[in-house]
Order: C-alpha cells, then sequence, then structure tokens
C-alpha cells in the first residue's frame, strides 16, 4: 500500500512509469484531488492544469497510481484512478476514495456523454460533504450526440460550482482555478443521514445497497430534468457502429490479424530492416564505432582489459552506444507510436471484451488484457499495472504470466531483427505459436492450483473516436524517453559487468560450465551461454546479445535461442517489483519457474524444430 | 450458485430486457454505481460467443463477463 502514496512517477525499483519527475515541497497550503468516472478525460485536465504529462488514453483503468503536480500558491493537485463511487471495491477504488476523502477541496470531472452515470460519484462526494467543483468535460462530443445538457439548473440541483470543458482543445479550462475558490460541499440528497452515520451505514453491505438505490434513484431524476436529447451527428453514429463492428468476433480477429501484420511490416521489415540498417551500420558501426575506438586506442593500448572494457565486443562505449541509439531507439519509438494509436481509438477496450472468454479460462478476465498489452512495451510497468485487477489471485497469475511468456518491447525490438534472420513469418509464427501455448498451460494450471475465485468481466466501453496526433506524439515520445531514462545505465552497467567477465575469463568458464544445457539441450553454439548471462542482467540484454551471434546460427538455433530468452528470467528491473509487488516467497518461485520452464521448452524446441527443418 | 431463470447470458443481439434481480449484494452495488439497476431496461449490442455480453443503456456501453451474467435475471418487456 505504501508505494500508492508516493510519487508514481519514480517507482522505487527506480524505474519511471509515465512521466517527468517532479519535487513536491513540503508545505502544501491545499490538496486539490481530481475525481470521477474512467476515461472522462480526468488525465487531460490534470495536464492542462499542471502543465506535466500522464498518461491520457482511450482505455479505463490506465491510472493505477495517484499523479501529482504543483497548481500556483503551494497548492498540490493529485489525480486519482478512475472510480464510479466510494466504495472500496477494488484497490485502485480504495486509493480514490483514500484520496478523495482526505482532500481540502475535490475537482470531478463528469462526461457529458454519460451524465447520468457519472451523477452517482458526484453526488457520493457531495454526501460525504467535501467541498467540491464539477468539471462537466467532452461538452463537443455530447453536442456530437445530440445531447443538450442545461448546465445552469445542473449547477442549481447539486448546489456547487459546474463549469463546462473541452479538455482535449482546452476549452473552458482557465475558469476551473478561479472556480474551485467556490468550491462547496453542494445539496445532499433528500433525507441523507450526516456524514459520519452515512459512512458508517455504508460499511454495511446490505445496507450500502439500498443507499445506492435510493441515490441511483435520485441522481437519475436529476439528470432527466437537465438533460435533453436532439439528433446525434453522423460522425457519432459511424463511432457507434464501428464500436459495435470491432466487438464481432469475426472482425476482431480479421483486425487483430491485420494490426499484427501491419506491427510486422511497419516496426519489423521497415524500421527493424531499412532504417536500422542505416542508424546501426552506416552510422553507429561506420562512423561513431571507429572513432570511439581510435580515441581510446591511442590512450589505452589495444590489447589490454581496460580497451576491452571501454571499446571491445561487449564495450561499455561502444556496444552500449550501437545498440541503444542504433538499435533499439527507432525500433522502441516505432513500437510505441503503434500502440498509442492502438490505444487512442478505443481499439484496446473491444480486445479486451473479445479476449475475456479466453482469459477467463485461465483466471483472468478481459481487463487483464491492460497489463498484458503494457507488458508488451515494459513489463515492469505492466506489473505495477496489475493492481488494476481486482483480486490477489488475479495478480498473482498476471505477473507470473507477465514475467515469464510476454516479451518487452526491448526484447521485441530486438527479436524483430533476429526474425528476419530466422526465416521470417514462418519463424514468427512458430514462435508466436509456442509462447501462446506456454501462456495457456501455465494460466490454466495456476488457475487451478491457486486457492479462491477470480472476478468476472464489468468494463465500460468508451466510444471509438479518431486518434488524435498532438496525443499520440506527445506520449510516444514521453514513453521513449523514460525508457532510455530507465534503460541506458542498466544498459551499461550490462556492458560493464559482461565486459569484465569477458576479461576475467569468466565468460568462457560460464560457456564451459553451462555447455550441457546450451549445447547439448538446446543444440546451441556454447557462446550462447554468456547471452542467457546478459539475459539476467536485462532481458532484452540477452536477445541483443543474440543478434551478435546470429550469423554464426542456423534459423531453428535463433528460434530455439530467442524461446529460451523470452522464457528466461526477467530483467533485474521487472524482478524487483515483481518482488516488491508480490513478496519474496511469489518472486523466487516465478524466477525459478523461468529457468525450469525456459531449458524445458527451450529443449522441446530445440529437438523438434531442428529435426523436422520447418525453417 | 446459478439462476434457473431467464438471465443477461440468455439474451441476443438486439433485444431489449428490465432487469429484474441481480443475486449477489457485491454486484448489485456495483451495477447500481453505474446505472445498472433493478427495474431499469437495456439493450443487448452484442454478444461474444462464450465471452461477455455487451449492453447498453443511455449513452453507455457496459460489457458484462460470462460468470456474471448469470447472476443478472432479466425478464422481456
Amino acid at each position: 500500500m505504501n508505494s500508492m502514496t508516493q510519487d508514481p512517477y519514480v517507482c522505487s525499483s527506480g524505474t519511471s512509469c509515465c512521466g517527468p519527475t517532479e519535487e513536491i515541497p513540503i508545505d502544501i497550503s491545499e490538496t486539490i484531488v481530481l475525481a470521477g468516472n474512467p476515461n472522462v478525460g480526468k488525465s487531460v485536465v490534470f495536464n492542462a492544469l499542471t502543465g506535466l504529462y500522464t498518461n491520457v488514453s482511450n482505455f479505463p483503468g490506465t491510472t493505477v497510481d495517484i499523479p501529482k503536480g504543483m497548481l500556483s500558491d503551494k497548492r498540490l493537485l493529485k489525480d486519482t484512478p478512475g472510480v464510479y463511487g466510494l466504495s472500496k471495491f477494488s484497490e485502485e477504488e480504495f486509493v480514490a476514495e483514500k484520496a478523495i476523502l482526505a482532500a481540502d477541496k475535490v475537482i470531478n470531472v463528469v462526461s457529458a456523454l454519460s451524465l447520468e452515470r457519472d451523477l452517482f460519484l458526484t453526488q457520493h462526494i457531495i454526501d460525504f460533504q467535501k467541498p467540491m467543483i464539477v468539471v462537466l468535460n467532452q461538452m463537443d462530443e455530447a453536442k456530437g450526440q445530440g445531447l443538450e445538457i442545461d448546465v445552469a439548473q445542473l449547477q442549481k440541483y447539486l448546489g456547487v460550482p459546474v463549469i463546462p470543458t473541452v479538455a482535449i482543445t482546452g476549452e473552458g479550462i482557465d475558469k476551473i482555478l478561479p472556480a474551485l475558490a467556490n468550491a462547496c460541499p453542494g445539496n445532499p440528497m433528500p433525507d441523507c443521514p450526516d456524514v459520519e452515520q452515512l459512512k458508517q451505514l455504508e460499511e454495511n453491505p446490505v445496507k450500502r445497497l439500498h443507499i445506492y438505490g435510493l441515490r441511483r434513484q435520485y441522481v437519475n431524476g436529476l439528470s432527466q430534468r437537465v438533460l435533453s436529447k436532439g439528433v446525434a451527428s453522423a460522425n457519432f453514429s459511424l463511432s457507434r457502429l464501428m464500436g459495435k463492428l470491432f466487438l464481432n468476433p469475426l472482425v476482431g480477429v480479421i483486425s487483430g490479424a491485420i494490426a499484427m501484420f501491419a506491427l510486422y511490416q511497419i516496426v519489423g521489415i521497415w524500421i527493424a530492416g531499412d532504417l536500422v540498417n542505416i542508424t546501426e551500420k552506416t552510422i553507429m558501426l561506420g562512423y561513431v564505432v571507429p572513432a570511439i575506438q581510435t580515441v581510446v586506442g591511442a590512450v589505452f593500448p589495444k590489447n589490454t582489459a581496460i580497451y576491452t572494457i571501454l571499446a571491445g565486443e561487449f564495450g561499455v562505449l561502444t556496444m552500449s552506444l550501437q545498440y541503444i541509439f542504433g538499435v533499439l531507439f527507432p525500433l522502441i519509438v516505432g513500437f510505441y507510436v503503434y500502440i498509442s494509436i492502438l490505444e487512442d481509438c478505443g481499439y484496446l477496450p473491444r480486445i479486451a471484451v473479445l479476449s475475456d472468454g479466453l482469459l477467463s479460462k485461465i483466471g483472468l478476465n478481459g481487463r487483464a488484457v491492460i497489463p498484458i498489452i503494457l507488458g508488451f512495451g515494459c513489463v515492469t510497468m505492466a506489473t505495477v499495472s496489475t493492481r488494476v485487477l481486482a483480486t490477489q489471485r488475479e495478480r498473482t497469475i498476471a505477473s507470473t504470466i507477465l514475467a515469464i511468456t510476454i516479451p518487452c518491447s526491448a526484447q521485441i525490438a530486438v527479436i524483430i531483427a533476429l526474425m528476419a534472420l530466422a526465416g521470417g513469418f514462418k519463424a514468427w509464427l512458430v514462435y508466436c505459436t509456442i509462447l501462446f501455448v506456454v501462456l495457456l498451460v501455465l494460466g490454466t494450471l495456476l488457475n487451478k492450483l491457486l486457492p479462491g475465485k477470480s472476478t468476472s468481466l464489468m468494463l465500460d466501453l468508451p466510444p471509438m473516436r479518431l486518434p488524435s496526433i498532438k496525443n499520440i506524439a506527445r506520449k510516444s515520445w514521453v514513453r521513449t524517453m523514460v525508457f532510455l531514462k530507465e534503460a541506458a545505465p542498466l544498459f551499461i552497467i550490462g556492458s560493464l559487468l559482461v565486459s569484465i567477465t569477458q576479461v576475467t575469463g569468466l565468460l568462457t568458464a560460464s560457456e564451459h560450465l553451462l555447455a550441457p544445457i546450451t549445447v547439448n539441450l538446446l543444440h546451441l553454439p556454447a557462446q550462447t551461454a554468456s547471452i542467457f548471462i546478459m539475459g539476467m542482467v536485462r532481458r532484452d540484454f540477452g536477445a541483443a546479445g543474440l543478434y551478435m551471434l546470429a550469423n554464426q546460427m542456423t534459423a531453428s538455433q535463433i528460434l530455439t535461442a530467442l524461446v529460451t530468452i523470452t522464457l528466461f528470467v526477467p530483467c533485474i528491473a521487472s524482478f524487483t517489483v515483481i518482488w516488491k509487488e508480490r513478496g519474496i516467497t511469489e518472486s523466487s518461485i516465478v524466477l525459478a519457474g523461468s529457468w525450469l520452464i525456459a531449458f524445458v521448452v527451450g529443449g522441446i524446441v530445440a529437438h523438434l524444430v531442428g529435426g523436422s527443418g520447418i525453417l | 450458485m446459478k439462476s434457473t431463470m431467464l438471465t443477461l447470458n440468455d439474451i441476443k443481439t438486439g433485444q431489449t430486457v428490465v432487469i429484474k434481480n441481480i443475486m449477489d449484494v457485491g454486484i448489485a452495488t456495483q451495477a447500481m454505481r453505474m446505472g445498472i439497476a433493478i427495474g431499469e431496461s437495456v439493450t443487448c449490442i452484442a454478444r461474444v460467443p462464450a465471452g461477455p455480453t455487451v449492453i447498453q443503456k443511455g449513452g453507455m456501453e457496459l460489457a458484462i463477463g460470462e460468470g456474471l451474467c448469470c447472476q443478472i435475471e432479466v425478464a422481456f418487456e
């Protein structure tokens, strides 16, 4: 729980998940909390007010921690995860409720698109008598849907200031902070008990349901009085139609296949092939690396240990730069832009719905698609986001699956480059099938073995919309920068460690030591042992090391090595997070399990694929 | 606990039904906050085979998993 109250931009593992670090001064005059249902534009409002970046997305449930930012006059603004009421149904709700009840003032962001639903939370906060204002957001989209809201009437009924806005274009944002001066507790629903009594009554599940029923009835009436419906625009009907279309399983499978193929073509062929050829071969190996070697060679002779450490094969200066800027950077940018587009247009929640049936077989529900997809970006960040899942059971299953079967973007970047050498599409198909089977078997086993019961899906679907280029550009850029900031130091430390083991002869020793596994079981060259050693420092680092050996390996050997390295130990950063989130026992089991699964599955692949000659 | 009555799992795309009972108090409470309460009518806009039912009420679209749908008893109007 402790981590929830920390600055979310700096996870305690030292990895930054979503944006820049901001020092929060200790003397705070007032704490203002942003509250609202999921996907109503809270994060956009937060950004507009603080100038900070948070992950604005069209997927309910992506804000896990509480972003904070300073306003003028030492006022602290906190964002909260989207919730439908103050009722502690999940950890997210617990965090949100705690922040809202501790606030001096609340800014309640309400979507004009779903007024009736959203007003429940508004009335809940009012009934708890927190001084607040309401920001009525997405007014433009509401107009498009033919919804007309009488703002003056709404303000009168609620008894708190109501500010209409279009946060995404900035319309009305400048009126929010001045309105805070008039924040007030508002009008509780008729016959509402006093705050302390109400809190106590809501502790009892049956009485709570009764009170919720009264509140629901009251706000439904209120919404009916202020809302009038006209004719929806053609754009909106199209968005609805698209939304429905993407819920069709057949369309889902086809669009999923198209999305996968587009990712393969754009990131795999154009970026990993053509662009990386220029950035790595021409720029890094052609100019930068030789320049570094000349400079280092001028100071330290070529056969010294220091030269090897600094500018050798795994050199701190040479290899780190070559991989970070030559290979990873273009691929990471490509991957993030792509994922951001899918996220921003509302396609991801539809995937959650379609995958719910499958995920419930492995003890998860459709919501777990959020951490799993985030895992393709960064497993560390994804493990933290498993908090959006309702039970500990689901979190255990999701973290284990993430740690073992999901390759992160850094790893995928290198895997894509290697797959081109291993036979392209066919190799991909085999690789994905193997990982998918491992995921299913592992999930099914965990679902059978773990005690308790998982929860079922209840997910609100946001409308489909055209992705905003500004949003995507900003999101991809910040994510890339955060990734580089996190990855670069570990990369440099990693290559330092590897260079040292090389200079001291440990790397050769490890190659002999691990030979029974690498050579006999996996049918790989002995040098791949060093890849597994590097993989322990950082997951993608292992894959990157493989890239160097690839020209000496056959297609099936590359595939075996890739499967093994993917299933193998999660990187140090993500292991630290699993330890923190799930405890030492569970994280140790995950670690040991990943070794076992990696080598067993790797062995099977080596014998089946190597023997069959399908590649 | 499985219902013998008609539940959200039994309706087809395009059908509109009234919610009659939600068997679990916790689920009823969560649904209540989102505006899905006993007596409200909802329209099914999509059914994923062996998966969730997607219902629409007002401007809201809500996907409900199989395990929850079988707890929500409904009737045709």
